[in-house]
């Protein structure tokens, strides 16, 4: 479809989205999904089995996707699969299942080692089980990079189509809150970050003639986006403001859209020093930008890479009840920024 | 056409040596670079070998906070000191204040952390590491802490896709140059031995108990290294207006999923021919212009046949006519992970340098279901004007990187 540096006119289309997030109860310390099932969302109950927990929070969110965009069931993909890529970011991946490995491997010895969980570690999986379970078989990366991991996937998806190697991109964000992501809040002295949760989110980007060809309704467009950093330890997100501007303004600059065009912006704390991120100051300092509409926190926060992508979706909820652009900031640990700019329907 | 990029530094640690030239020299002496594993204790293990990095050199020209980093992060700053040297780019300061860092990788600080879990009593549930371990256990910590020591503010990402990460981080800085998103992008990967891994793929009854023998009838699978590949990806008219000295040149990714089995390749080669195929188109050439192919080569009995039916269907005839050499450097310094994309990368820019086809080690029975010229045990003189790499990884996650000498033009 695309050619090689091509992204359409408008950008990118938005043709479907799809969440598995846990809803945080008024005063409850965790947003835990104590009784999700994907069963109705995945066909293949036999490979459920074989999956880890995050592999099918996110298969959930990513059929739900499918079917948002028209895609579900036996309907064709675009390409039968091979134009179709896969993008998934994830922080801590598996690593409940990961440590449970270990802690097996202490106790038991390596003969014992278990190989049938040992594949389920790999961040990765999740990537695998989805091109299994949806035929999806394209491109496909796997992100790894704290809070901003969901944003790099969507960035790496948009590449994919615009270099012409995918029609259509799947990204998908995932996080898990076990005992690893529990252990991570404590070691970041993050307790008072509003409440931590777990989920999937995921969202279809299309090159817009194959939107057209099929007949999907481009529900919002991705305009561009930029990635950056800031200092930072490793623990913390960065506060440089100067960092956070360029950021912006490059993401600005690649989707062609002034800061005073945006109408609102979508952004989470970061759990390590929360609401020390630098976007409270980037608003008031971009000329135009001061009177957006805020939503912070998004849908999904706490939820790391899954929240990303839930910030995505929130984006292009809000560009289309405001009619305008809207800017998806992401500041993570160790000092990654990401900037979005996604525009109406 | 394509945009390439031009690759004006490499930085290389791995068993046979500290730097890129010491990998060079390993590669051309078909040095097996695999002995007992002395960095943690193996009892128990099916095997006890790895490719390990002896003596890793320290963290000189960065300060006591990258001196204390894990071993992973270590690796790949040393890659990066020496990559940036090469290329004639500072350390620190403005100039390389907007480069890019990709990174890949699968274990990060796992080797420290685990040390936590593991020395636990029995019984003992969540054996919690130290803070600064905890910090450095996801894989995006390696690149994070690498963009702080080298103070740059430009992108920065982190790939995990297992045993195509690397490879599959080049290919986005591949697409950072070609996009102008970065004129220069430190790109590669790191990864080290721990013991999850040597468990996990034991477990799985992939390793070779004494050394891998990629291609050969006797082939009983793997064996595990550690090391880390840095290159600096440079846009060709930066790298032309600061006069810098191109190595290589990057010339296409390719990457797709199977969509078959979690472990398991496709039998009939069919999902690697189409990420070698892929990565071919994006490079803007054919087949017939790849003079040798660096293989995932792992040495497990199904994957080098599979390897072989997609480099054939790629290549037709010149795989079992032995027109076109294909070796596995993991043989001599075992399967990486996720740096092995980047250090392979790097055993192609080391053919197209010095005129030479790194061997398979360990060849010795030929297996007719594998039938291709592994170029066995010794490197042999060949003028290689053009290599690709391949990775092939869990999840069915499959990646191929082309790589051309300076000189090569189209037509």
């Amino acid at each position: 479809m695309a050619e090689p540096g091509e992204v359409g006119g408008r950008g990118l289309a938005v043709t479907g989205w799809g969440e598995v997030l846990a809803s945080p109860g008024d005063g409850a310390p965790e947003a835990v999904l104590s009784a999700f099932s994907v069963r109705d969302d995945v066909p293949d109950h036999a490979m459920l089995r074989r999956m880890d927990r995050l592999s099918r929070l996110m298969a959930a969110a990513a059929f739900r996707a499918l079917g948002d965009g028209g895609l579900g069931g036996s309907r064709p993909l675009p390409g039968g699969g091979e134009r179709v890529a896969v993008a998934v970011g994830t922080d801590l991946g598996a690593l409940d299942e990961t440590w449970a490995y270990l802690e097996r491997l202490r106790d038991k010895g390596p003969a014992l080692a278990n190989p049938m969980a040992f594949p389920n570690l790999v961040p990765n999986a999740a990537a695998g089980y989805l091109s299994i379970l949806a035929g999806l078989t394209g491109p496909s990366a796997t992100f790894t990079h704290a809070e901003t991991s969901g944003e790099e996937a969507l960035l790496w998806a948009e590449a994919q189509i615009g270099n012409g190697r995918a029609d259509l991109a799947l990204a998908v964000g995932g996080e898990e809150l076990g005992t690893a992501r529990r252990m991570l809040r404590r070691h970041l002295g993050a307790a008072q970050v509003p409440v931590p949760g777990e989920g999937a989110a995921a969202l279809l980007l299309e090159d817009p003639r194959c939107a057209a060809g099929r007949g999907a309704t481009p529900r919002a467009w991705l305009l561009g986006g930029a990635l950056g950093r800031g200092p930072a330890a490793l623990g913390a997100a960065t506060q440089d403001v100067a960092a956070a501007l360029r950021v912006v303004e490059r993401a600005l600059a690649r989707a062609g859209v002034r800061a005073a065009a945006v109408g609102g912006t979508v952004s989470s704390p970061a759990e390590a020093a929360p609401g020390r991120e630098p976007w409270d100051a980037v608003r008031e300092s971009l000329p135009g930008l001061g009177a957006a509409e805020v939503v912070d926190p998004a849908p999904g926060h706490g939820c790391f890479a899954a929240a990303g992508v839930a910030r995505g979706i929130a984006a292009c909820r809000l560009a289309g009840r405001l009619g305008a652009p809207v800017l998806q900031l992401a500041a993570a640990r160790g000092g990654g920024l990401a900037v979005l700019v996604w525009g109406p329907g | 056409m394509a945009v390439s990029a031009a690759i004006t530094g490499i930085g290389c640690v791995t068993a046979l040596g500290p730097d890129r030239r010491s990998f060079a020299r390993g590669l051309r002496e078909g040095r097996v670079a695999i002995s007992e594993i002395r960095s943690f204790d193996t009892r128990g293990h099916r095997s006890r070998r790895g490719a390990e990095v002896r003596a890793l050199p320290e963290v000189a020209s960065f300060g006591p906070a990258e001196a204390a980093a894990d071993r992973s992060t270590r690796l790949a700053l040393l890659a990066a000191a020496e990559a940036l040297a090469e290329a004639g780019l500072p350390l620190h300061g403005a100039s390389l204040g907007s480069a890019g860092i990709c990174l890949g990788g699968s274990t990060a600080g796992m080797p420290e952390a685990e040390v936590a879990i593991l020395g636990a009593g029995t019984g003992v549930r969540w054996a919690e590491p130290a803070t600064s371990e905890f910090l450095r256990i996801p894989v995006g910590s390696t690149a994070d802490q690498l963009a702080a020591a080298l103070t740059t503010h430009g992108p920065v990402s982190a790939l995990s896709t297992a045993c195509s990460s690397s490879a599959n981080a080049l290919g986005q800085a591949l697409d950072w140059i070609r996009s102008g998103a970065c004129d220069v992008v430190l790109a590669g990967g790191a990864d080290s031995l721990c013991r999850l891994t040597l468990a996990g793929f034991n477990s799985l009854g992939v390793v070779a108990p004494d050394q891998p023998r990629p291609f050969d009838a006797r082939r009983q699978g793997m064996v595990l290294g550690e090391g880390a590949a840095v290159l600096v990806l440079e846009s060709e008219a930066h790298a032309r207006a600061r006069g810098a000295r191109v190595l290589a040149r990057l010339l296409g990714h390719g990457c797709s999923a199977e969509g078959h089995h979690i472990v398991h390749p496709m039998e009939d080669g069919s999902g690697a021919a189409r990420a070698i195929e892929m990565a071919l188109a994006d490079a803007g050439i054919e087949a017939r212009d790849v003079d040798y192919v660096n293989a995932h080569g792992t040495a497990t009995p199904a994957n080098d046949v599979m390897e072989a039916r997609a480099l054939t269907r790629v290549f037709g005839d010149r795989i079992p006519g032995r027109a076109l050499p294909v070796s596995s450097t993991k043989s001599l310094v075992g399967h990486t992970l996720g740096a092995s994309g980047a250090i392979e990368a790097v055993a192609c820019v080391a053919a197209l340098e010095g005129a030479f086809l790194p061997p398979t080690g360990g060849f010795g029975v030929p297996d007719p279901a594998c039938d291709l010229d592994p170029v066995p045990n010794e490197s042999r003189p060949a003028r290689v004007r053009m290599a690709i790499s391949n990775s092939f990884a869990f999840g069915g996650n499959d990646a191929c990187l082309v790589v051309a000498a300076p000189e090569w033009r189209r037509g």
